[in-house]
């Protein structure tokens, strides 16, 4: 009896994915160039093993100098109202921030502002608040406004608004479109559409970033201190400044527990939003 | 001569010749819901046109199907008569009013119900509250943005479009948890709210199985018999077309191929008139 041998399939007309060819000159000097860039970097403002060497026993003297903390009461009590102005700036500076947010996102989104022709402004807009640094916008608000709080709360808000504005638009872009028309048919104007159709579509993805931009803004309004812009980050620099290290080990250690605090307390915040 | 095209021929004698008749009485006087004269679409200027010259007069409490290929522009025609889609050229006249730039206006619009394929309810939203939206476009109608501001009378009226639907009891439910025939009913109920003298729907049983398709269908059709509102769908379905429509009206490439009564059809003729188009 014959059996035919099974054989392996003929040529095919698929055409497999191209080798690695080599790279173009261009392609080369490309590579170079970003290669140079990295190495130079790293040579100039990276630390170098000796400096890391030298360092390692100052470390360790300011760490012991540190300890241990600072915890005679009526200092505890200054950190607790520092602490304090510090949720307050960022929590008032969060919430005008989205508020802002809303609307500017609204009026930028691509399909849904009801400005077409001018959603690219307030598109510019917040990509401005969005690529200025907090550090420089409390800058210019404490030279606009004065030393304090209030020069931090305007930060958080310009520093929201760039992050907000821009997720609030895209979300407000992604949402489903079928129910807008469907309302659109309706006679709903723009207005009706976006509070009947739109933000309960992206209420979920709203939540999230604004809670992220709260988590956001009290790591920010702990450091604003630095330039002077209130809350505990000034502390923390008046404690450096004179070399009272106890103290700002107190300091470092709160301004680590409220952020992480803060950090468990979106994430489960978030994980309730669905 | 083929079958195929003597059939056809004998569908084309039956044709109704919709002449352009003064003001909103028809021919025989009676009231005329909708009416279209020499409407020419089309969405780009490569494109080509889409409707060619459709005219169409239909009368008060009349239901009509709107069948056609696709393509055959039988949704653009729905859309382009309620001003949805404006029209490049002809008149359009909307419960007694004309429109104005392609533009239906306001206190008419409010008279339409309008109810889509993929039913665009938000999904997030109770079943209750996406039927007050069908209150959007009236005066006050912020108050129809959620349930829970709505007026107690709004309420009252959402909750009877649900019960009308069979679906009083899911009116709690989140739209993302209704089935998609429930989904659609909700989307009746919606556009029930409104009270409509004219209700339109564009293939509004097309993302349906076969049997929740005719339900919904029986639903939709029967309630506006009931209320005596004039109903114009568009449908692939042939037995759609026949059982829950008074008058079938068929497209093709953009014009009126086929008026008809629908007792005077059979499915196989309408199928025979698909596979011709």
């Amino acid at each position: 009896m014959r059996h035919d041998t099974p054989t392996l399939a003929g040529p095919t007309s698929i055409t497999p994915p191209a080798r690695f060819a080599g790279a173009s000159a261009l392609q080369f000097a490309l590579l170079i160039g970003v290669g140079a860039l990295v190495l130079s970097s790293i040579y100039q403002v990276a630390p170098s093993p000796e400096r890391l060497v030298t360092g390692a026993p100052r470390m360790a003297n300011l760490l012991g100098r540190m300890m241990p903390p600072a915890t005679d009461s009526t200092f505890l009590l200054r950190i607790v109202g520092q602490l304090i102005e510090t949720f307050q700036i960022a929590i008032a500076g969060t919430f005008i921030g989205i508020a802002l947010s809303l609307p500017i996102a609204w009026l930028s989104a691509r399909g849904v502002t009801p400005v077409p022709a001018f959603s690219f402004l307030f598109k510019g807009l917040v990509s401005f608040f969005r690529t200025v640094p907090d550090l420089v916008w409390a800058l210019v608000f404490v030279a606009t406004v004065g030393l304090g709080a209030v020069a931090g709360t305007m930060t958080i808000i310009a520093d929201t608004i760039g992050f907000c504005g821009r997720f609030f638009c895209e979300s407000m872009e992604d949402a489903d479109k079928k129910p807008q028309e469907a309302l659109s048919a309706t006679g709903a104007n723009r207005l009706a559409i976006l509070f009947s159709a739109i933000i309960p579509d992206t209420l979920p993805s709203l939540i999230n970033a604004g809670l992220f931009a709260l988590e956001k803004a009290v790591r920010a309004s702990v450091v604003l201190g630095l330039v002077g812009a209130g809350g505990i980050g000034q502390e923390l620099q008046v404690a450096f400044d004179l070399f009272q290290y106890q103290k700002a080990s107190t300091i470092i250690i709160v301004i680590f527990v409220v952020v992480l605090a803060m950090e468990v307390l979106t994430n489960a915040l978030r994980k309730r939003v669905g | 001569m083929n079958d195929a095209v003597m059939e056809r021929d004998r569908l084309d004698c039956r044709m109704v010749n919709t002449a352009k008749r003064d003001g909103d009485t028809g021919s025989m006087g009676e009231t005329l819901s909708l009416s279209c004269y020499d409407v020419f679409k089309s969405y780009s200027a490569k494109g080509g046109l889409v409707l060619h010259g459709v005219s169409l007069e239909i009368d008060e409490g009349d239901s009509v199907a709107l069948i056609g290929a696709n393509g055959s522009g039988k949704s653009t025609l729905l859309k382009s008569l309620v001003g949805l889609h404006p029209v490049d050229k002809g008149k359009v006249r909307v419960l007694g009013r004309e429109l104005q730039d392609g533009r239906l206006e306001q206190d008419v619009r409010r008279q339409i119900g309008f109810v889509f394929q993929n039913h665009g309810l938000v999904q997030r939203l109770s079943a209750l509250s996406n039927v007050i939206h069908g209150r959007l476009g009236f005066p006050g109608s912020w108050r129809a943005w959620h349930q829970s501001i709505a007026p107690e009378h709004w309420r009252q009226e959402a909750l009877e479009a649900l019960e009308a639907v069979g679906l009083g009891h899911r009116a709690a439910a989140r739209a993302d948890q209704l089935s998609g025939g429930q989904a659609q009913r909700v989307a009746i109920a919606r556009a029930l709210v409104r009270k409509p003298k004219l209700m339109i729907a564009d293939e509004p049983a097309a993302s349906l199985d076969p049997k929740t398709g005719m339900d919904v269908m029986e639903t939709f059709a029967s309630i506006a018999a009931r209320s005596g509102t004039t109903l114009i769908y568009t449908t692939h379905d042939m037995a759609h077309a026949l059982r829950f429509a008074k008058r079938i009206v068929a497209l093709k490439s953009g014009r009126v191929a086929l008026d008809v009564a629908s007792a005077n059809l059979t499915e196989q003729e309408l199928q025979r008139f698909f596979h011709e188009a």
